[in-house]
């Protein structure tokens, strides 16, 4: 039997989970996570455990697949994990009581128990081995770099979360603005603009939009103005000044929108934002 | 903690049986529902009856939400209770979502099992219409009934029980189930409510091998009939029987139906 050489095993793992495909839903690349440390350990059995409450774990994602979302009795596990200070547990030979897993270690002789907690969670990544194998020391470095690894990734994973959630939800809540809304970042590329803006300027979508076709948008709206030569000259003064600009008047045939433009300076993000409103009729 | 106590666990019936029948009622209802049933089956095997969690006279101290938000923590108790009682030659009674909570602990421990009953049993309450499956609900009614089960849970249980039990020449059976609804904790009511009206164990059906009775009956508000023939279809070595009553509890209203149909089976 060739010797497994554990070390490269482990940086194979890194270098394979180095890039996090943001595209993707954190199920996948939890899934895709364990399939790299199933091609690393060459494991029979990969479950990862979150503990849900102080006697249930959950498993969130499992080889096979047929053991996800599976419910375990986990008291006395949690019990081991904390025992060992949530420090990696090495099983060359799985006890006979005490861990409440007989049930799902009936087949396996060997088990390593990575912690993999995060700020919001509380979790193991269970590898068992269906064949008989000795922890050498460079076996243990590499289970402790993929342990690394992996709460690294499940960090990663729940800050992507966090982040979309928060991007549909102010999404949602700008798209509902009745006033129509677009901001150009000052990086020159890129920008952004609400439902009413995207109506407003005949583009097809809200949403990002790259700053060339946003300003050719808002070049044809100016085109259409009744007061084009004086919206054009009072930019001029505008773009400038770094002052809020507010109920400024472009008249259309039709309507009159008053326009504020706000320049926005923080730490993170400049850019500028361009509010329109429509005009309301006097005793309307 | 005590399987035994927390599940209110009785083993009956013929005890030098070589094969056991495991009866599960499904939401809301606790081991006394098959009392009509059990006794056509003691004389020739082990009987064993329980209560989940939160109905009957189980723990209700060891409900917890986060354990009960999906119905694989009923699953791990069917588990628990069958390795506790080292059962083997399980003939699996399932009466609606408990149905699906035995397929799920099939998938696991199919060495156990010899024969599977779902008796109104659904893998998905919730229309598909991606896949043109039809499960009886679509998301406004279940929002609709999740309102209504938070806005006045007794007086939901009271109108469920006479939809979900029909059989309207004999109003004390939805009374009962009325009764056996207000006797569960509203908050754990509506969790358990919400784990099985939103599960989704299409996947699983291909994967149950052993020879399956489906149990369909007429006029049932959860299951309606296209969901046994789906069933059906899903598991190979399955036999689909109407049983000819009104509602979603054929135990309770048409126990001989159930009987006959159970014994012709095993």
């Amino acid at each position: 039997m060739p010797q497994n050489n554990w070390i490269r095993k482990a940086l194979d793992f890194v270098n394979q989970t180095s890039y996090l495909d943001r595209n993707n839903p954190a199920p996948v690349i939890l899934s895709n996570s364990l399939r790299h440390v199933k091609q690393a350990t060459d494991a029979s059995l990969i479950l990862h455990i979150e503990f849900v409450d102080e006697d249930t774990a959950r498993v969130r994602g499992a080889l096979p697949e047929s053991y996800n979302e599976f419910t375990i009795t986990s008291a006395s596990l949690q019990r081991v994990i904390k025992s060992q200070g949530s420090r990696v547990v090495f099983w060359e030979e799985i006890p006979e009581a005490g861990h409440g897993l007989t049930n799902i270690l009936k087949h396996i002789h060997a088990v390593v128990m990575l912690p993999v907690t995060t700020i919001t969670t509380d979790g193991i990544l269970l590898i068992g081995w269906e064949h008989p194998l000795k922890f050498n020391e460079d076996f243990k470095v590499c289970m402790e770099t993929i342990s690394v690894r992996l709460r690294e990734i499940l960090e990663q994973t729940r800050q992507l979360n966090y982040f979309r959630k928060i991007a549909v939800r102010y999404g949602a809540i700008l798209h509902r603005v009745p006033h129509a809304l677009v901001f150009i970042n000052n990086d020159g590329r890129s920008g952004w603009i609400n439902e009413e803006a995207a109506q407003l300027l005949h583009l097809a979508t809200p949403g990002d939009q790259l700053t060339a076709v946003i300003s050719d948008a808002m070049t044809h709206l100016r085109e259409r103005a009744l007061n084009k030569e004086e919206i054009y000259k009072k930019a001029i003064e505008v773009f400038s000044k770094v002052d809020v600009t507010r109920d400024w008047e472009w008249h259309f045939p039709d309507e009159t929108l008053l326009v504020s433009y706000l320049p926005v300076q923080m730490p993170q993000i400049s850019g500028r934002l361009w509010v329109f409103e429509k005009k309301q009729p006097i005793g309307g | 903690m005590d399987i035994i106590e927390r599940n209110n666990i009785h083993v009956t019936g013929n005890l030098d049986a070589p094969s056991c029948i495991v009866f599960n009622a499904g939401f809301g209802l606790d081991q006394t529902s098959f009392k009509e049933v059990i006794p056509a089956f003691e004389n020739d095997y082990q009987i064993v009856t329980f209560d989940n969690v939160s109905v009957g006279k189980s723990d209700s101290n060891a409900f917890s939400p986060k354990r009960y938000e999906t119905i694989n923590g009923f699953a791990a108790d069917l588990a628990e209770i069958i390795t506790a009682l080292e059962l083997n030659n399980i003939i699996y009674v399932g009466h609606s979502v408990s149905g699906i909570t035995g397929m799920l602990t099939y998938t696991h421990y199919p060495e156990l099992f010899q024969k599977m009953v779902l008796v109104g049993a659904s893998p998905r309450y919730l229309n598909d219409p991606a896949t043109s499956y039809i499960g009886g609900f679509d998301v406004p009614t279940l929002n609709s009934l999740f309102e209504a089960m938070e806005a006045n849970y007794y007086a939901w249980a009271a109108g469920f029980s006479k939809l979900a039990m029909r059989n309207e020449d004999r109003p004390e059976l939805a009374e009962e189930f009325a009764y056996n609804l207000g006797k569960i904790r509203e908050d754990m009511a509506i969790i358990i409510a919400r784990a099985i009206f939103y599960l989704d164990h299409r996947a699983e059906l291909p994967k149950l091998k052993i020879p399956t009775l489906i149990l369909q009956t007429e006029n049932d508000v959860a299951v309606p009939p296209v969901v046994g023939e789906y069933i059906h279809r899903h598991i190979s070595d399955s036999r689909l029987v109407k049983v000819h009553t009104e509602g979603h509890f054929p135990q309770i209203s048409a126990p001989q139906e159930v009987i006959a149909a159970i014994q012709s089976f095993i």
